[in-house]
């Protein structure tokens, strides 16, 4: 039985009316098409914060690192550690971000067709959209679970709750773009600050910090807290997410277009320098709510899908009225993500999958059209994907696969663009061709009964490091192979 | 040793989030005014050149 109320229903129904309102009131501020996709470049430092992290942090975000604390204790806290050191070594040297935001691109592929030309910009853009899709696709199933557990929902009213939200969210993307984003990252980015640490706190009061540490031990022994000794984990874990988290910081679309949106780069590493504490409390906090349910739920209780095993201890440990602000939180975390990852996968559609169409010469009207349209077409696929596609294994690894689709190529390209000055368009070609064969490959493999136990055997862990290695090597092969000038410096020599 | 060095992150993390709270609810609503001031500016830049 859930401790949600109907009092906590009219919390929620306020907040999520407030937030939509305010987003669609300042579409007015949009008329032209970067206004729409970074901005007019007017972001400032506390504003990129406060949207970056509203931005990385759903209800997915916090289902899958709450599972990583049900199945992997405080050691599954490990991606946050090294996501917020990735971050915080781009922030502080500006390795990759310098460049990139001193091009004045709107989008990563952008940058590579003054280096590879256009054909690399279009195949960027694609995996990139692949990825990024595939990765967004299951946002709203697991936002769903969310709410029927934590609020006892009928599922029934799931697919039509889902979709009035999401309707909500597409309706002030769709009108305001970043504008409306930003701001309604600011609301949603205090409102989920204060649930997360309200219920972190309540934990940490009422269950005690003992108590989790001792369910850590009887559960996962040393592994519980070392990732390098956990029988699940181990050193391909810890390489396979350091190599995941260097490729995310630099090229994720979402957090580069907070970059892309500053107002000049040096805003840019601040912001990144600023945000990068906020990946170890992004797996950390909700890991310790997983570690809570771990302590005080029955194995019975927590039963096979380790990651409702938070939501079912969030319904009856948090009490009425609270639980309208946590869930109004949860939910403000998901609307600010799910409007990022639209407008943000939009952007490439329009700006390097269409770039052959319009060639940039479209008028403004007509490109803020287009953008819009592609939006509410994601939306569709959202709602299409999410309600059909079941995750195999734990979440965080599915999304780290399914990111990889172009993060391992996408981040190869990046370093190679900005810093060595062979790498040219067969390399680039190879490497995309690569980065998203093979780990797509592996969630097809996943699906078929006759390979099913070969993935298992090698795991997405070591699939995943063979990835990354494999597109480097392929972009130095492939590069080295055709050992001409590239398009940048042809058009220098001319 | 580690469980302490899990104790301080987890300590560290509730109170660096604390701060950054207060200081994004201060400093970013005055982003927010700025950001809007210069969106107008440039919307009533392009009325202007369109009008010309």
């Amino acid at each position: 039985m859930s401790n949600f109320t109907y009092l906590d229903g009219g919390i929620v129904g306020v907040y999520i009316a407030t937030v939509i309102i305010v987003g669609v009131l300042v579409r007015k501020y949009v008329c032209k098409v970067d206004q729409f996709l970074v901005a007019g470049r007017e972001l400032n430092i506390y504003l990129g914060i406060a949207s970056l992290t509203a931005c990385e942090f759903g209800i997915v975000t916090c289902m899958y690192t709450a599972q990583n604390g049900v199945k992997f204790g405080f050691a599954g806290a490990t991606p946050g550690i090294l996501l917020a050191m990735a971050m915080l070594f781009v922030g502080v040297t500006g390795f990759g971000i310098n460049p990139l935001r001193k091009a004045g691109v709107m989008t990563v592929p952008e940058l590579f067709e003054k280096k590879f030309g256009p054909r690399v910009r279009w195949m960027s853009g694609v995996v990139i959209v692949l990825g990024g899709l595939l990765n967004m696709g299951v946002f709203l199933r697991m936002g769903g679970d969310f709410l029927v557990v934590v609020c006892g929902l009928n599922p029934q009213y799931l697919e039509i709750t889902m979709t009035l939200l999401l309707a909500g969210i597409g309706l002030y993307t769709i009108m305001g773009g970043m504008v409306s984003v930003l701001i309604t990252d600011y609301l949603q980015f205090i409102m989920m600050s204060i649930g997360l640490l309200v219920v972190t706190i309540m934990i940490f009061v009422k269950i005690g910090w003992t108590e989790m540490v001792q369910a850590v031990e009887t559960h996962h022994g040393a592994g519980g807290f070392n990732p390098f000794v956990h029988p699940d984990m181990g050193p391909a874990y810890v390489i396979f997410n350091a190599f995941v988290a260097l490729a995310v910081v630099l090229t994720w679309q979402t957090m580069i277009q907070r970059v892309l949106s500053a107002k000049d780069s040096t805003t840019g590493r601040k912001i990144y320098k600023g945000t990068s504490p906020f990946f170890v409390c992004r797996f950390l906090l909700p890991g310790i709510w997983g570690i809570a349910a771990l302590a005080v739920l029955t194995p019975d209780q927590i039963g096979e899908h380790t990651i409702l095993a938070m939501p079912k201890l969030l319904s009856t440990f948090v009490p009425p009225i609270l639980m309208g602000v946590v869930v109004a939180a949860m939910l403000a975390a998901d609307m600010s993500t799910d409007a990022s990852y639209m407008l943000t996968w939009g952007s490439v559609i329009y700006n390097d999958i269409m770039g052959p169409l319009h060639k940039g010469q479209w008028s403004q009207k007509k490109g803020l059209m287009w953008n819009r349209c592609i939006i509410a077409i994601i939306g569709v696929f959202l709602l299409v994907y999410g309600l059909w596609y079941e995750i195999k294994g734990d979440a965080w690894t599915y999304l780290a696969v399914t990111g990889s689709i172009y993060l391992s190529s996408m981040s190869v390209l990046l370093i190679a663009c900005c810093y060595w000055k062979k790498a040219n368009n067969w390399g680039a070609t190879l490497a995309i061709i690569l980065g998203a064969v093979l780990p797509f490959s592996f969630l097809v493999f996943q699906k078929i009964p006759a390979t099913e136990p070969f993935t298992e055997r090698i795991g997405p862990h070591v699939w995943g490091i063979v990835t990354y290695v494999g597109v480097a090597v392929a972009m130095i092969v492939g590069s080295l192979l055709k050992p001409e000038p590239s398009v940048e410096r042809k058009h220098s020599d001319d | 040793m580690i469980k302490t060095f899990w104790l301080v992150l987890s300590l560290a993390c509730v109170g660096w989030y604390i701060t950054v709270l207060g200081y994004v609810v201060v400093k970013g609503g005055a982003d927010i005014k700025h950001m809007l001031k210069r969106l107008s500016g440039e919307d009533s830049n392009v009325a202007a050149d369109e009008e010309e």
